[in-house]
């Protein structure tokens, strides 16, 4: 479906895949610091 | 507003403009006025779809929200970095390569011609209204604090967007909304650097986010269920993937930055970039505004934040508004009082006395809500068109109040510049599904395209700033039945596109007729349940819907066969 090998290429991690991850896990840690944030100062 | 914050306001936005005329000034044909050539690097895709997203409300509305109700506001947000996964995986390749203009055009490929007017037709119709909304929402609160004629701002608020957009198309949209979005983080920014730079000394950091906390604005997570309470964890991830699905994916707004990029590369990059940078940033505007309500704890606040309603309150029932007024100002002193009491507490270490001052401190918080309610409820008895929320103008009066000459004039830019960012876009994507989707089979000639293209630019600027100038006169009520307008269609078209994605068995009749059925369901639910569930999760609703019923059609017309 991609055009060409420069489409296949993501940037930093090696496949789009990774940087799908990448992407999922940044949002549970900013899942998690939003938890901790809004314990902490109480 | 001084001379030099005319000049800061004017210099700003002439510099945008002319900027984005300069950068647009050699359009050949449609596909460089739709499309700009193809030609955007992913943070140009990254900025146009981060300013499309964002109006001027959502910068004015977001922190007044957090000072109000805390920041739970986020969770709205945490479905979306998913959502666009889901748009780099799959939408973006597809749109890429079969080289369409509007994401409807692919609905007619997959489908039939009467699902692609559809879906382009329910587009049109909420963006052509909504489009209204985003230059009369920001014109009424600058009308309102500044003295402004409504009229004439909804005019220049309208016209001067039109101007480029006409003249420029897709590629003076993508280098004017670069500008307005460094002009207004720039803004938002340096205003919050001044909330804190402004708070007693006394109070650092640490100490106001432990108030703030305590208050209850650092709510950020809420992990009870509800199907009536907007913004929970659960609402959020779910309600808010499928609504960021639908708004990324098939909204023609959003799919007309995006498909703009360079090569699939640059558009993923750009969205996925959104995704990471997204949240935090909308998680420093709601700090904001929970810092501005720990500012507001240790100096003097209106009862009620938008002038004019206070002004009309005042020359209707002088002696109410002077009664309340009193009340108020007497529980402000006493607040105060408390505040510098639990700030030395605090600094002391002094844990019974920080407990007692915070106990009176909510006390009195709570006893000032009741009486600016109060007056809210006295605003609409005395003219029941009169916006009673006051949410979007807290944060400007703050700024009107509190921030030195120059900077006011750089904040009121950041209002023109949201907004015109996401009305630039909208104006170009309703010419280009009015071009592509519903008259382009009419000519080839390139130059009679582009003049169209051109024409149904200004002709929707005309209905959006008609539009604005009606909301005036019309009031609250229609804009939210407008905001509603929005979230009603978003899950069925969602449903009408993952079913030409993913699904190779079902055909168009059994889309269209599925598509109409999901959507009455999802407007009998907004008329007879609307209390009981959140519109959020009407896009899920008409998602799954439009997605069941196509398939059961798909099903018994292969069975009867």
């Amino acid at each position: 479906m991609l055009q060409n090998s420069e489409d296949n290429q993501a940037p930093v991690f090696k496949t789009w895949k990774r940087f799908y991850l990448f992407i999922i896990l940044w949002l549970a840690m900013i899942i998690i610091s939003l938890h901790i944030f809004s314990n902490y100062f109480k | 507003m001084k001379l030099v914050d005319w000049i800061v306001l004017c210099g700003t936005l002439l510099l945008i403009v002319l900027y984005g005329i300069y950068k647009s000034r050699k359009q050949k044909n449609i596909e460089s006025y739709l499309l700009g050539d193809k030609s955007l690097p992913w943070y140009q895709v990254m900025f146009g779809v981060m300013a499309t997203q964002a109006s001027a409300v959502t910068f004015l509305s977001a922190p007044g929200q957090a000072y109000t109700d805390g920041m739970r506001f986020i969770q709205y947000y945490l479905g979306m970095p998913f959502a666009m996964i889901i748009v780099s995986a799959f939408f973006i390749p597809i749109y890429r390569k079969l080289n369409i203009y509007t994401a409807y055009q692919l609905l007619e490929k997959k489908f039939d011609k009467k699902t692609r007017v559809l879906t382009a037709v329910f587009f049109l119709m909420q963006r052509g209204l909504a489009a209204g909304l985003t230059i009369y929402a920001p014109a009424l609160v600058l009308s309102s604090m500044l003295g402004w004629n409504l009229f004439i701002t909804n005019l220049i608020m309208g016209g001067l967007v039109i101007c480029y957009t006409v003249s420029g198309g897709t590629k003076a949209v993508a280098h004017t909304q670069m500008q307005q979005m460094i002009v207004i983080i720039i803004g938002i920014f340096i205003a919050g650097y001044y909330i804190i730079l402004l708070m007693p000394e006394k109070i650092s950091m640490s100490n106001a986010l432990y108030i703030a906390g305590n208050m209850g604005k650092l709510n950020t997570l809420e992990t009870q269920f509800s199907w009536s309470d907007k913004y929970n964890i659960w609402s959020g991830i779910i309600g808010g993937f499928f609504l960021s699905l639908s708004y990324f994916g098939t909204d023609q707004s959003q799919v007309g930055r995006y498909i703009t990029g360079k090569s699939i590369r640059q558009s993923r990059i750009g969205i996925l970039m959104n995704a990471l940078v997204k949240i935090p940033m909308q998680f420093l505007i709601l700090l904001i505004g929970a810092l501005l309500f720990v500012f507001y704890q240790f100096h003097h606040s209106p009862i009620h934040f938008n002038n004019a309603n206070m002004s009309m309150v005042e020359s209707k029932n002088r002696a109410y508004h002077e009664k309340i007024n009193q009340q108020y100002n007497t529980l402000q002193a006493n607040k105060i009082e408390i505040a510098e009491d639990l700030s030395f507490a605090i600094n002391q270490q002094q844990e019974k006395l920080k407990k007692q001052k915070l106990n009176e401190l909510k006390k009195i918080n709570i006893a000032e809500n009741e009486l600016r309610e109060n007056y809210k409820k006295m605003i609409v008895k005395l003219d029941n068109t009169a916006e009673a929320k006051d949410t979007n103008y807290i944060f400007l009066t703050f700024v009107f109040t509190y921030l030195p000459a120059g900077l006011i004039g750089l904040l009121i830019a950041v209002i023109f510049c949201a907004s015109w960012s996401s009305t630039a876009a909208e104006l170009n994507a309703l010419a280009s599904t009015t071009v592509i989707d519903l008259y382009h089979h009419k000519t080839q000639n390139m130059q009679k395209q582009l003049l169209l293209s051109r024409i149904t630019t200004i002709a929707w600027g005309i209905v959006a700033i008609a539009f604005a100038e009606f909301a005036s006169n019309a009031g609250n009520s229609l804009i939210e039945a407008v905001n509603v307008l929005g979230s009603l269609f978003y899950g069925t078209v969602l449903g009408v596109f993952i079913l030409a994605l993913f699904f190779k068995n079902v055909r168009g009749t059994q889309v269209f007729i599925s598509a109409l059925i999901s959507e009455a369901i999802v407007i009998y639910i907004h008329i007879f349940h609307a209390k009981d569930i959140s519109f959020l999760w009407y896009n899920l609703i008409g998602c799954l819907n439009t997605l069941l019923l196509a398939n059961i059609m798909s099903i018994i017309s292969r069975l009867q066969k």
